[in-house]
């Protein structure tokens, strides 16, 4: 059992490593510590592991992003191959000259494409000024953990000070459509494509589209995805053309 | 290509992924990612293989530039160097498996150190402290994750999770000091 003092020294130690490797050690004790760094093998022991370890935690968290960048990037490939059976079978059906292949497709619904296509945006650490930072950030906790309420509860009233903030309207409107408000997600999704410049601008097109998808919508859906060009808008495109 | 950008921009770029700016990491990601696809589907890989090769291509570009290994000449040269890592470790992959002995691949450039037992030890040490990892608390998780790969203060943390600063600390002391002790019984990664 490791008693408080103990504890209490290890902390500290754990901490002045910390600052050491992150570069914020103050100046006055940066000089004191690379010399006790030269002579004291334990603690120049103990701050390689610290490195090995946060390292580590860094590329763990790092290959955790990148899995949510590709999920989101590259809705699947599965989607594509279902696309292919589906025409596979459609020509089957054509051939062998069934009556309606309504048939086929009944189960097949714009909100049902919807479904399957949407997944929210993994969200940000942060983009926005300093003074506001945290209150966007709590709202990004939130929204990463599926509480949207709260998260828009947190945003809308910054939205009012930022009305033109493309990073604001944008994941508002992704918010709004992960709750299934797809017509009051459009309005805050439309403020953002209307930016050319924005980095979410292709983003916001592609839930505008979806958004449109379930609100049953679909000629205004391929309007727009067809002037984006990322693998997932030309595969819900196929999507929505297999549908009709 | 654009060749007339400022040395600042290039700069900003590599300052951004080395903060691991969410919004850059990903543009990053999904700016190269359909290009290295077609190169592996092309040379007799599988969608699946193109995913990994690409990630683990990203995270080599990543610590490169995080180890000062890449110099930036413009805003756009982190995508060709991605591109040149993918292809390398593609080119490794294939002759190492279909092409063993059968083929010399002459690399133009090497971006990473050849397989040393130093180099294989190493390896073994990050794997079992990513397993480590991904069996921590959630909360353990997020505070790590807050701390160490967003490099956010004390001080905003605290805020985030709406609970003092010497808390923030103390929970960082608690999450870090387990993760140690999950991956400190095996010092050198050996049984």
């Amino acid at each position: 059992m490791e008693t408080d003092k103990n504890k209490h020294r290890a902390q500290l130690i754990q901490d002045q490593i910390d600052q050491y490797l992150r570069g914020e050690l103050p100046a006055n004790q940066l000089d004191a510590f690379e010399k006790r760094l030269e002579s004291d093998t334990i603690l120049k022991a103990a701050v390689e592991e610290q490195k090995a370890i946060t390292d580590g935690a860094e590329e763990y968290f790092l290959r955790d992003s990148l899995d949510v960048f590709h999920r989101e990037m590259y809705t699947e490939n599965s989607t594509k191959n279902r696309s292919f059976w589906f025409a596979a079978a459609a020509a089957i059906l054509v051939i062998i000259g069934v009556t309606s292949w309504a048939l086929f497709f009944q189960n097949e619904t714009p909100q049902s494409v919807f479904a399957e296509n949407f997944r929210p945006d993994p969200g940000l650490p942060t983009t926005m000024g300093p003074s506001e930072d945290y209150v966007f950030y709590e709202g990004m906790v939130d929204y990463k953990r599926k509480k949207y309420d709260e998260a828009l509860e947190k945003w809308q009233p910054l939205l009012q000070k930022n009305k033109e903030s493309d990073t604001l309207n944008y994941f508002v409107g992704v918010a709004y459509l992960a709750k299934g408000n797809s017509s009051q997600a459009s309005g805050f999704l439309e403020n953002v494509t209307i930016k050319k410049n924005s980095i979410f601008n292709d983003d916001a097109r592609y839930y505008l589209a979806l958004s449109k998808i379930n609100d049953g919508k679909i000629s205004e859906a391929k309007t727009i995805l067809e002037h984006i060009n990322t693998s997932e808008s030309v595969s819900l495109l196929q999507r929505l053309k297999d549908l009709e | 290509m654009k060749i007339s950008r400022t040395q600042d921009q290039s700069n900003q770029i590599v300052a951004l992924i080395i903060q691991n700016d969410s919004a850059t990491l990903k543009k990053v990601y999904t700016t190269n990612f359909s290009k290295v696809k077609t190169y592996i589907l092309k040379n007799n890989g599988s969608i699946a293989e193109a995913k990994d090769i690409y990630q683990e291509a990203f995270v080599a570009m990543w610590k490169n530039v995080k180890a000062n290994k890449f110099t930036a000449e413009s805003p756009t040269a982190i995508n060709g160097y991605l591109f040149q890592i993918a292809k390398n470790k593609w080119l490794d992959h294939l002759r190492s498996a279909a092409y063993k002995n059968k083929t010399f691949i002459n690399r133009e450039i090497e971006f990473y150190e050849p397989e040393t037992e130093e180099i294989r030890i190493k390896n073994k040490q990050i794997e079992k402290i990513l397993e480590a990892i991904s069996h921590l608390g959630e909360k353990c998780q997020l505070i790590l994750k807050l701390f160490y790969f967003e490099k956010k203060s004390f001080k905003i943390i605290a805020e985030i999770l709406s609970i003092d600063e010497a808390s923030a600390k103390n929970a960082k002391y608690r999450c870090l000091e387990q993760l140690r002790k999950k991956t400190e019984s095996t010092p050198n990664g050996n049984r």
